[in-house]
């Protein structure tokens, strides 16, 4: 059901955001381009007439060499598996999957074509591991998760509206596996550490959706960042 | 292998392309400004092609000194000029190479024709009141049936995927006949994401029916009565009817909602969604759909699905864009059945006008409370031309 939220609230998300984005702009405008972007089902009208307006592009205020910065509260979901060992007969390694909402803060520094940030807060979530079907192993459903984490990007510019960089994250968590079939979750550790590809996809001034993906020190596989930023 | 070097030296010169949702990062929100199907899909209008080679498409290939305008006259099938003024062929190609858990030593790959398809429009008049379009084309048997012999029937490799015919009485309103995509959501060109495969709309999904628009400047009203494909079995033919509404809210952002219902002789289906899509900087796009599914076998108790759809593209120069599709499906709405999310990345590339090429990586994951399994990885090329 937290996935299931997570989805509506983001699809809700961007509706409201580029919603409130589109009404700020001059109705004059508005009318216009409406006007010009009308069906028009005859072919091969004069492209240059029917060429839709000058895109909106951002304004940035940054001049070369200079800086600028932005700071952000982000709300975001995360997936990602982790190796855990298994204690209380022989001992073995097993996945758990672990999935969760974030909230942050960031704070950005931007320079022309490339940019910094540091940021940090809290995910909660839930982790499973192991197999229901396999009542001789190891299996917990639905195993509360709370972390903190830190986090740290550089970034290249790639136009004003998309962001490409690389992301660091540090996870500190606090999970505590039960014991299932007498078998126990050996503690290994509650530092996590991660690299991801990290984009940011500027909808607006004060909106951007982030997609990163990356691996965790303990994470077999990939692991999943998708969330939303409200700029300030 | 002559054939095929004559064939791609033939159409370098000449234009087309594809015309997707996305595109409304460049404005084009309406779909019938590009193709002759008003809800998008199917053939190009002359307009559809133009608009891509002089606005879309990458002209790194091209001299700086042709204009916009002489890049969308060069636009029309090869030899249209030889061809009378009311026909309008076309042709289109997509083909996919998929190696599934690449790196891994259970990958393997394949190479698929996936649709090649010719199209005719038949303009029986100046002003396009009247007008015909038809396709057809192979499709690939399925691999389950590849090797199958006796009683069970393969599919014929021949199919068309829409034949219709339109009628434009006014400049408000739109009327089509015939054989069709039916009209719910979004159009991805994706076949295989959820908000098409699980609703039952995928790529070979059409239907017989009509189909009404009405169209004023902020909204778009669809009417989509349909019987089935008559190709198949009377009692598999879903039959229902379903609506769209679309509202601009702005140069770059759409907002609709649609509602589909159909039953055969054993299953009744339901469903609804919203979708937003939104422009933003030049070339950039969001496209969201969410919507829920509803089968109910007949005289047995429904099931209530969700799924959820969000494709971006951040164009990094003319031509190129980054994009990404993230997808979410749980058929009962609950922790009874595993959430299936998608994650798609990569690059969509229209390098030269009439071609288009996709390259992906895609990453399956099921997050279920009865225990963890691994991903799925596929590695995608896709090359698509198209005259």
């Amino acid at each position: 059901m937290l996935r299931q939220r997570f989805f509506i609230l983001l699809i809700a998300g961007i509706w409201a955001q580029t919603t409130a984005a589109q009404v700020k702009k001059p109705v004059a405008q508005q009318k216009q381009s409406t006007k010009s972007r009308a069906p028009k089902p005859t072919p091969a009208p004069t492209l240059s007439t029917e060429s839709p307006p000058a895109s909106n592009a951002v304004k940035l205020p940054i001049k070369t060499n200079r800086t600028a910065n932005r700071q952000g509260i982000i709300l975001d979901y995360n997936s990602w598996f982790e190796n855990i060992r298994i204690q209380g007969g022989t001992p073995f390694e097993t996945k758990a999957l672990l999935y969760g909402i974030g909230v942050s803060y960031e704070y950005n520094l931007l320079r022309l074509t490339w940019g910094w940030g540091l940021g940090g807060g809290l995910i909660h979530g839930y982790a499973v591991s192991g197999d229901s079907s396999d009542p001789s192993s190891y299996y917990a459903k639905r195993v509360p998760l709370e972390i903190g984490r830190f986090n740290g990007r550089i970034f290249r510019r790639v136009s004003p509206r998309f962001d490409l960089g690389l992301l660091t994250s540090v996870l500190y968590t606090f999970t505590n596996y039960p014991v299932s079939n007498g078998l126990t979750v050996e503690k290994s550790g509650s530092v996590l550490m991660g690299a991801f590809l990290d984009t940011r996809w500027r909808l607006d001034g004060h909106w951007e959706l982030i997609q990163a993906f990356g691996t965790f020190n303990r994470g077999p596989s990939l692991a999943w960042r998708l969330g939303t930023t409200y700029i300030f | 292998m002559k054939i095929v070097l004559t064939f791609l030296l033939f159409s370098f010169g000449v234009i087309n392309c594809w015309a997707y949702p996305a595109f409304i990062g460049y404005a084009y929100k309406a779909c019938i400004t590009c193709h002759y199907n008003g809800q998008g899909g199917g053939a190009l209008n002359d307009y559809g092609k133009a608009l891509f080679a002089a606005e879309i498409a990458s002209r790194s290939l091209y001299n700086s000194k042709i204009t916009a305008d002489e890049l969308g006259e060069r636009s029309p099938f090869p030899g249209q000029s030889y061809l009378p003024n009311w026909y309008r062929p076309g042709f289109k190609f997509r083909g996919l190479w998929f190696q599934v858990d690449p790196g891994s030593t259970s990958s393997k790959s394949r190479a698929i024709p996936m649709q090649l398809d010719f199209s005719s429009a038949l303009l029986f008049d100046d002003a396009q009141k009247w007008v015909s379009v038809f396709t057809f084309g192979y499709m690939p048997t399925p691999k389950a049936l590849e090797n199958t012999s006796g009683p069970i029937e393969k599919p014929s490799n021949v199919i068309s995927r829409e034949y219709y015919l339109r009628w434009n009485p006014s400049k408000e309103w739109f009327a089509y006949l015939g054989f069709m995509d039916k009209v719910y959501g979004i159009r991805t060109n994706d076949h295989t994401a959820f908000s098409r495969q699980k609703t039952g709309l995928a790529m070979n999904d059409q239907s017989h029916g009509a189909m009404i628009m009405y169209v004023i400047p902020t909204w778009e009203f669809t009417l989509n009565p349909f019987i089935g494909d008559l190709m198949q079995a009377s009692d598999l033919r879903q039959k229902g009817a379903s609506i769209m509404i679309e509202k601009d809210l702005g140069e770059k952002h759409r907002i609709g909602g649609a509602v589909l219902a159909s039953e055969n002789s054993y299953l009744r289906w339901t469903r609804a969604e919203l979708h937003s899509k939104l422009g933003f900087g030049e070339g950039n796009s969001f496209i969201t759909e969410g919507g829920v599914i509803q089968d109910q076998p007949k005289g047995d108790k429904a099931i209530l699905g969700a799924y959820a759809f969000i494709e971006g593209l951040a164009q990094f120069a003319r031509g190129y864009s980054f994009m990404s599709q993230i997808e979410y499906y749980n058929k009962t709405m609950s922790p009874l059945s595993p959430d299936q999310i998608k994650w798609s990345f990569g690059l969509l590339m229209f390098p030269a006008p009439s071609y288009e090429v996709r390259t992906t990586l895609i990453n399956a994951r099921t997050q279920s409370d009865s225990g963890v399994s691994a991903d799925q990885w596929q590695a995608q090329l896709q090359f698509h031309v198209a005259l």
